[in-house]
């Protein structure tokens, strides 16, 4: 699909800012005319050879610049059942990463000023979403431990428990990203997304941004999913037995129970920057303006400010100390 | 400059602040010194060298660093250097023949008893080093620190021991370098700081410091990526678990108990080598041959 301008053919993208299809050509709201692109060869709006990479579902045609979607690539067996509209613009998302740059105070000052952007777009991550039921069965013997003194004799407490413990946890779309370009752990720092903005797939809400279909099927990549909520139910289970000195484990048993897979696209900002001759990238969630990413590390500002620290401790402590032995 | 001003401004103020009252504090406290209350003591002098061991502009020095720091501890401080044998006096002491080793013992309580030393009153607060260089019957020379008063309460073993040690220590450069040890090693085990057991070892504040300053630095290299923010329950429906069965059942207790061994000498106990003179006057210490 493309979307084009009643008023002036240009292209009609999704605006985060306005929460809405804008055509920056003629400042046009809602405008659009779909015109369908079923070629995976042939750009609908020019007619310039394409060069898609393997699992592409929305692109930016090199020659002409307009937005397209495959539509083959989002419907039928590859239709999303929710999307998660950009919410951060393009500038905020620019302004986001300043606002990190700043936190990161190894992070050489040129960076910010010296760095030049070189690949900047928005992109829609294919991810499954999946929901589980945990059911957590656990018995074991806890032990607490009591000490106190008469005289001089210790006395020490051992007090027995029996601990027994059964929960259901209810797990509401737990996220695995289902493109092989994205990192793996990247992605996981991304999260989380606010679901309660998820909507019912709508194609236009992709104008403007790049997008892939998923890698691998949902079967494939539950381990990962089934990995989050094995290690949470472990969590909330060991969260629940509190105030033991020690634990014997005596049975354990978590069992997760798949309820329903959703295929859904998540916004992320991709940023590459070049900084002296090599390439840094960042990823900006699309909807909280989360930044991930490694900057350059300055050794020089490591020294100073790690050596600054310890002096400034070393100060603090030497005149405590002084401080306490003028008032004894 | 701009960013690092800003980034450690906590700091820079906490430590103005903290100078601030230290120096302030500093100027209040210290004309506060230990006025000596003792008039009953048959001398003023400090630096007795019978054996002539110090130039006399080393015995000048002593008695001025002895003078600013019996000021500061409130003890007097008392250094003797011998040459001659002093079995005569301890037989004599004793009323039979004395033990060799205890020969420089009782030397020194008696001096230090005979010349009514004491800061606080007669017989009070102080401490007296005697080296004898003469070398007894059996070949050695000895020395004896003894401690009296509120220094016999502070010195324990363990520290008569290091006090000896540190005077060695200076005796392998010069004899005024060992005996000047001895003032600085007692005016510092009498401070108001280390008496009070306030005083922070300053290689703990460099170890804390240099903790600190690794997890600081280590935190920072690793969240260079980004922070993780979720948590257990992001994905859980409701925020938390469904709790079907918690039950913790008491089963059995059982205790046992043991003896506490207590340590003696060891801490801040203070009051080692404990002994009365013939003068009936309690002293305390300890000392050794070389």
């Amino acid at each position: 699909m493309i979307y084009k301008c009643n008023n002036c053919g240009g292209n009609v993208i999704y605006s985060p800012e306005k929460k809405a299809m804008h055509c920056s050509h003629c400042d046009s709201l809602e405008s659009q005319n779909p015109t369908p692109q079923n070629s995976l060869e042939q750009c609908a709006n020019c007619g310039a050879p394409l060069k898609l990479e393997e699992f592409t579902s929305a692109y930016k045609c090199e020659h002409c610049g307009v937005y397209f979607i495959l539509d083959e690539k989002v419907s039928g067996v590859y239709l999303p059942h929710l999307i998660l509209p950009f919410q951060v613009s393009r500038a905020e998302a620019k302004e986001k990463l300043k606002q990190e740059f700043k936190k990161r105070i190894f992070t050489p000052l040129a960076f910010l000023s010296e760095a030049s952007l070189s690949k900047m777009e928005g992109s829609y991550v294919p991810f499954f979403l999946y929901d589980y039921t945990s059911q957590v069965d656990f018995e074991g013997k806890g032990s607490k431990v009591r000490v106190w003194r008469t005289g001089n004799k210790e006395h020490t407490e051992t007090s027995i428990y029996s601990i027994q413990r059964n929960m259901t946890i209810d797990f509401d779309k737990i996220p695995v990203d289902a493109s092989i370009k994205m990192n793996d752990s990247v992605m996981d720092l991304m999260e989380p997304y606010q679901y309660q903005s998820l909507e019912a797939f709508q194609e236009k809400y992709m104008s403007g941004f790049f997008s892939e279909f998923y890698n691998k099927t949902a079967e494939e990549m539950k381990n990962r999913a089934m990995d989050k909520a094995g290690r949470d139910s472990e969590t909330l289970l060991q969260e629940t037995i509190q105030g033991y000195s020690s634990v014997t484990t005596l049975h354990k048993d978590i069992h997760l129970m798949e309820d329903k897979i959703h295929y859904a696209l998540l916004p992320v900002w991709i940023y590459d920057f070049r900084f002296r001759s090599k390439t840094f990238q960042f990823h900006v969630n699309g909807q909280t303006g989360k930044v991930i990413g490694k900057s350059p590390i300055s050794i020089s500002k490591v020294l100073l400010y790690s050596g600054s620290l310890f002096v400034f401790l070393l100060s603090i402590g030497f005149l405590i100390r002084g401080i306490m032995e003028v008032f004894s | 400059m701009k960013q690092y001003i800003h980034y450690f401004r906590f700091f820079l103020i906490v430590i103005a602040v903290l100078l601030f009252v230290f120096l302030g504090l500093r100027l209040l406290v210290k004309n506060e010194e230990f006025i000596r209350m003792n008039d009953q003591t048959l001398t003023t002098e400090r630096v007795f060298d019978y054996a002539d061991k110090l130039s006399d502009e080393e015995e000048n020095a002593l008695r001025e660093l002895i003078k600013e720091t019996e000021r500061k501890i409130g003890c007097d401080i008392v250094l003797v250097t011998e040459n001659k044998s002093l079995k005569e006096q301890a037989d004599k002491d004793r009323g039979y023949e004395a033990y060799i080793e205890d020969y420089i013992m009782i030397y020194a309580d008696n001096f230090y008893d005979n010349q009514i030393f004491g800061f606080d009153k007669p017989y009070g607060d102080g401490a007296i080093f005697v080296d004898n260089w003469f070398r007894e019957a059996d070949g050695y020379q000895y020395y004896w620190f003894s401690t009296s008063g509120k220094v016999m309460d502070r010195y324990s073993n363990e520290m008569i021991e290091h006090m000896n040690q540190v005077i060695l220590d200076g005796l392998s450069v010069s004899p005024y370098q060992a005996y000047e040890n001895y003032v600085k090693q007692l005016g510092k085990d009498m401070s108001a700081g280390a008496l009070s057991g306030l005083s922070i070892p300053s290689y703990i504040i460099v170890l804390v410091a240099l903790l600190i300053t690794a997890i600081y630095t280590a935190v920072f290299l690793i969240q260079n990526n980004g922070r993780k923010t979720t948590v257990a329950t992001t994905y859980v429906n409701g925020g938390k678990p469904n709790l079907n069965q918690v039950q913790d059942i008491f089963l059995t207790k059982h205790i046992t108990t043991r003896v506490i061994e207590t340590s003696s000498g060891g801490g801040r106990q203070g009051g080692g080598g404990g002994h009365i003179s013939s003068g009936g006057h309690s002293h305390g210490g300890g000392g050794g041959r070389r």
